[in-house]
């Protein structure tokens, strides 16, 4: 039944989502100068997937059981954009034409996805405790 | 005048004598008096007090041990269990001082 | 004095039917939710629970209905399914909160039923048209009615959460669950006194 524990279950899951995001960012942020990797080629900046998943249909009887959701990241992609390109003919990581591909990552665009995540984040801190808050009044109830 | 032999039997002459009379005869179903009716409708609600804590006593087992999720359904429950109890409690002290009052009467 | 019932007890004989639900019109709410049907009433010392079917933790429906204790607690009955409602109201909302940056998300919230539709509601959700059917359950009675509300707008991937606007419904929607469930001690705590009689 959606209760007390499915409630904080569901915003659980969405803090996860949102530290894999934030982590993602990190890599993003930290490796936004890196034109050299494992595979050759500059960095390619990576954004994670986020999906609804059902609660458990098995079990669902009424309409709201159906219909509430878990997030989950089920898969990290990576960024295909070009990256931009700068004239270094002297880098060991230029072209042949003297062009250095830098990551596709771009600084403000991170920044802003970094907020969207803290203030998700918070969100879900906030639903957590108001869940809290609510079994301990439910809890007053008994108190005879 | 002389005193002759009284006429009739006793119970006719008791009837006759008796203010309400015709309502003494045994009915087909015994009636009930009040202390008996007082007591059946203590027999309900004792009854009632007690389904009501066991449904409430599972109610918080299943809670407890992990079956259910429902936190103010089952502490709404155990509430009520517990006033309906105190209310029987009091009821049957009430009900057993007026039994004994009744017992204490002088017949 | 509490007026008894002559000679009928409020449960139904052993193996008997349970009252028909019908026999609840005098309240045109639901109690609580058959929660307490989870818990197996049936282990109430191996008796037929066919009597305590109707046994809702918002009140007993007894067969005789005057001036007996089941209408003692028919005051708690709609706080009850108040609190069931903004419970089941506060999962959608986080579950909104969850999902605030997933692509083509949009946002649930949960409309009242009115008294007067919930039992058409109801029937329509029980309503089955074929005997092998699966049938929905343990008939939770519907608590209200999910919709989707995509009026905050839409985002690039389809996301219609308003992170602001989830977020204040939540703190409504709590700050009402807290305030129904004062009402609900403060209303149990009345009959407790009441039943103690000042004694207590």
């Amino acid at each position: 039944m959606l209760g007390v524990f499915s409630a904080i279950d569901i915003s659980a899951s969405g803090l996860s989502a949102q530290r894999t995001r934030m982590n993602t960012i990190a890599s993003n942020l930290a490796n936004a100068q890196t034109t050299r990797t494992a595979k050759g080629g500059p960095y390619q900046r990576v954004d994670p997937v986020f999906e609804a998943i059902a609660l458990d249909k098995m079990h669902a009887l009424s309409p709201s059981e159906r219909s509430v959701s878990t997030v989950q990241v089920t898969q990290i992609v990576q960024d295909k954009r070009p990256g931009h390109m700068v004239y270094s003919p002297g880098h060991p990581d230029a072209n042949k034409d003297g062009y250095l591909e830098y990551p596709n990552v771009n600084i403000v665009e991170e920044m802003v996805n970094m907020i969207s995540a803290s203030r998700a984040y918070e969100a879900g801190i906030s639903s957590v405790e108001a869940t809290q808050k609510m079994a301990n009044s439910a809890l007053e109830l008994g108190k005879v | 005048m002389p005193i002759g032999p009284v006429e009739g039997s006793p119970i006719s002459l008791l009837q006759a004598h008796e203010p309400f009379a015709s309502q003494v005869a045994p009915a087909s179903e015994p009636e009930k008096d009040a202390l008996t009716s007082a007591g059946e409708g203590f027999l309900g609600l004792v009854i009632k007090a007690n389904e009501r804590s066991q449904a409430a006593m599972n109610m918080s087992q299943a809670l407890a041990a992990g079956q259910s999720d429902d936190i103010h359904g089952t502490m709404i429950a155990v509430s009520e269990a517990a006033i309906e109890t105190r209310l029987m409690v009091n009821v049957k002290d009430k009900v057993l001082d007026a039994f004994y009052e009744i017992w204490r009467m002088n017949v | 004095m509490v007026q008894p019932c002559m000679g009928q007890v409020a449960f139904a004989p052993e193996g008997g039917r349970a009252p028909p639900r019908a026999r609840r019109a005098s309240l045109p709410f639901p109690t609580t939710t058959q929660k307490a049907r989870i818990v197996g009433l049936s282990a109430l010392n191996g008796q037929s629970d066919a009597g305590r079917s109707d046994f809702f933790a918002g009140g007993w429906h007894a067969p005789c209905s005057s001036g007996s204790v089941a209408n003692l607690f028919s005051g708690v009955a709609p706080l009850s399914y108040a609190l069931d409602f903004h419970l089941e109201r506060h999962n959608l909302l986080a579950s909104n909160l969850a999902n605030v940056d997933t692509p083509r998300y949009k946002p649930l919230d949960l409309a009242r039923v009115g008294n007067d539709g919930f039992e058409q509601v109801m029937q329509v959700a029980m309503a089955r048209t074929n005997e092998t059917h699966m049938s929905t359950g343990s008939a939770d009675p519907l608590v209200g009615r999910v919709f989707a509300d995509p009026s905050a707008g839409g985002a690039a991937d389809g996301n219609f959460v308003s992170l602001d606007r989830e977020s204040g419904k939540l703190a409504t929607n709590r700050l009402r669950y807290d305030i129904v469930s004062v009402l609900v001690k403060s209303q149990l705590d009345g009959l407790m006194r009441a039943a103690n009689d000042r004694k207590g």
